[in-house]
């Protein structure tokens, strides 16, 4: 979790991004050019919902599982997350009806 | 007491299935989804999928109707509607929102094996769709794509339902993703009514049992274990997206907690992934108590998996006999064999060198050096099921402790893949040397010890990750596609089963003054494997040319490669 209290920047963030990405492909983080895209480090769909999980217990808000696919560099990523903790954007959400079990009947 | 429960009728075929579980408990809950907390019952899904059969009007017998659909209750309703209407359902992955060009083409290649005659999808991924196939000629030009929201709506009144029979075909299912060559099993009523009353018997499950499955209805254990056992079995199940476990796994152990789920499982990398990624301060609060039967297959079963998981959510109640192993394909509809329920893993140490060298099961200590812990997938489901181990070279059946070609036979094996005859009679027609058969091929190797069966290895050039199978040959043309022309060597595409897991390994060939651009080439190699197929390689090992051993007509030796692998006899080009 973030231990201070100043809103994480995009620079903080994408410094964390660059560390755990890092790890999750087992790769030097100073490899990793920000602009790339993760599916070019070899990034899994598995690693991607991962990144999701563990950016959501970091910055402490509910993201989508889709995230990183969905904004796949590190430039990308950690801009709109700026924008997400610093309240100017809302949390980006599942689109309910695609990607995840979404149901089309009400309650029983 | 009065035991008013009364074991649920089988049935031949999934509309009799479906309307029989419906005549006995209308207003039963029978599917909750878990995204949306929607909830239906099985006379709702009947009252649905009957609009969906009437929505479907027009089709011959035997065409073929593309279900591209999230997890849920929604799938199982449009399942059920291609049902009644009497063709044939084929479940397909998906694709991502993002890459909608690149995230249909396991769609363009299923489409272009088995020309389906309609896409059955939600409407928002219906709009998105349509403008990317218009603006292409292939497989799915002028295939309509139709939403479920419309089909839905349709007046149930005015369907025709087909009747089908026992040995008709309900459904295709896809098995790899494989370019040259994509297999469509075909799943009858009869395989799949079958193999589901055989696992809601195995699991012993009751009306008062509640399941909870993240397997996504694409894949059999999705599709038999997670919709239709239930059904079959009388009791009800929640469904989740595998994105939502997979991001974060706790929610698969809270969902255990919160609706005392009985019955849930999947394959081995969700466990391991549980272990490794729930915090050990989050375990407490959890009770599992309630987890009676946690299955464990479609990908090799690892024992350290198990006692990782084990001692992790052990705290939380969870209870080690529990785990249910079993052993399965696409081809057996689901489960070909498993255990006992309660009973547990049974973990064997056995000589590696016996077992690899030999091919003889010797028993050793678990804990020592050079010891091969393997899991037991138990016996065949039922009495109507007979496995055999085969020397594959004599067509003799192998005794006892010696390993060979898993062989199996019996009413959940399918009739063949799809409109291809050839590899039909290759794998479902083997007969052993006194002309027994026709078994099924699993291209699987294993040994059976007191009855039960242990997978050892793989004769198929197929590398399971997730539970997902992809071919060797599709991986080996991605990467050759982006190693550079001059140095392009032979590239092997490797499956190497360990004790603690199934390694996937690339080796690639590479020429002189490589050595200063490994790393380059191996993200490369990772980037094409992650473009292509969404995973990544354990390993990518560079090797000097001529270290990948090949047939005299120039075709890659896998498994001898991996042996070499396995050896530590490939000496990797040295890095910078």
């Amino acid at each position: 979790m973030n231990a201070s209290d100043e809103p994480l920047d995009q620079v903080a963030i994408a410094t964390w991004l660059r560390s755990e990405i890092a790890r999750l492909l087992e790769i030097p983080p100073d490899s990793i050019d920000t602009a790339e895209s993760f599916e070019s480090y070899g990034m899994a769909s598995s690693d991607a919902l991962f990144l999701s999980g563990d950016l959501s217990e970091y910055l402490g808000v509910e993201l989508s599982a889709t995230l990183a696919w969905d904004h796949p560099t590190i430039d990308e990523l950690s801009e709109l997350l700026a924008k997400v903790v610093r309240g100017e954007i809302e949390v980006p959400k599942d689109s309910p009806d695609w990607d995840l079990g979404s149901e089309l009947f009400g309650t029983a | 007491m009065t035991r008013t429960t009364t074991t649920p009728r089988t049935c031949a075929t999934l509309p009799d299935l479906v309307r029989t579980r419906a005549d006995e408990a209308p207003d039963r809950l029978q599917y909750r989804t878990a995204d949306s907390g929607g909830e239906l019952t099985v006379s709702q899904v009947v009252g649905h999928a009957e609009s969906v059969a009437a929505g479907l009007q027009g089709l011959e017998a035997g065409d073929r109707v593309v279900l591209l659909l999230p997890p849920g209750g929604t799938f199982a309703v449009a399942f059920f509607g291609v049902m009644f209407a009497g063709v044939v359902a084929v479940p397909v992955a998906p694709p991502g929102r993002t890459r909608l060009t690149s995230g249909l083409e396991p769609l363009r290649r299923i489409a272009a094996d088995c020309r389906p005659s309609a896409v059955v999808t939600t409407e928002a991924m219906a709009e998105a769709i349509r403008p990317v196939i218009e603006a292409e000629q292939g497989s799915l030009t002028g295939v309509p794509i139709l939403a479920i929201e419309d089909l839905v709506r349709a007046d149930a009144d005015a369907a025709a339902f087909r009747e089908r029979g026992t040995d008709d075909p309900a459904y295709l299912q896809y098995t790899s993703g494989s370019t040259s060559t994509p297999r469509g099993v075909v799943i009858t009523h009869g395989n799949v009514t079958t193999n589901a009353a055989a696992i809601a018997a195995a699991y012993r499950t009751t009306p008062e049992d509640h399941a909870m499955v993240w397997v996504p209805p694409h894949h059999d254990m999705g599709l038999v274990g997670g919709l239709l056992t239930p059904l079959t079995g009388g009791f009800s199940v929640t469904l989740w997206s595998p994105y939502q476990i997979l991001q974060s796994p706790i929610r698969w152990l809270e969902s255990i907690h919160e609706e005392r789920v009985t019955i849930s499982g999947g394959p081995d990398f969700g466990y391991r992934l549980a272990a490794d990624r729930v915090e050990a301060d989050r375990v407490q609060g959890l009770d599992l108590r309630s987890w009676r039967l946690a299955f464990t297959g479609a990908e090799p079963i690892s024992a350290a998996t198990i006692d990782a998981f084990a001692e992790r959510f052990g705290p939380a109640g969870f209870d080690r006999f529990a785990f249910y192993p079993c052993y399965g394909l696409a081809e057996t509809t689901l489960m070909a064999t498993g255990g006992i329920p309660g009973e547990g893993a049974r973990v064997r140490g056995l000589d590696r060198h016996m077992l690899e060298a030999e091919g003889r099961a010797v028993d050793t200590d678990v804990d020592a050096d050079g010891t091969r812990r393997l899991v037991s997938c138990g016996r065949p489901i039922d009495a109507d099921h007979d496995l055999r181990i085969v020397d594959v070279d004599s067509g003799l059946e192998q005794a006892e402790g010696t390993v060979g070609e898993i062989w199996f036979r019996g009413p959940s094996v399918a009739h063949g893949y799809h409109d291809d005859p050839q590899s039909t009679e290759v794998t479902f027609r083997a007969s052993l040397d006194d002309r027994t058969g026709p078994f099924l091929r699993t291209g699987d190797l294993g040994v059976v010890i007191d009855g039960e069966l242990y997978v050892t290895g793989r004769r198929k050039d197929v590398i399971v990750v997730n539970g997902r199978n992809i071919d060797a040959h599709d991986v080996e043309e991605a990467v050759r596609a982006v190693v550079d022309a001059p140095r392009k060597g032979q590239t092997a595409a490797i499956s190497i089963l360990e004790s603690d897991r199934e390694r996937f390994v690339v080796v690639q060939e590479v020429g002189r003054g490589a050595a200063d651009e490994a790393a380059r080439i191996v993200r490369d190699v990772q980037g094409a494997v992650a473009r292509r197929f969404g995973v990544r390689a354990d390993e990518v090992l560079l090797v000097r040319p001529g270290s990948v051993p090949t047939t005299t007509s120039g075709k890659i030796r896998r498994a001898e490669t991996a042996r070499l692998v396995r050896a530590g006899a490939l000496t990797p080009v040295e890095g910078p």
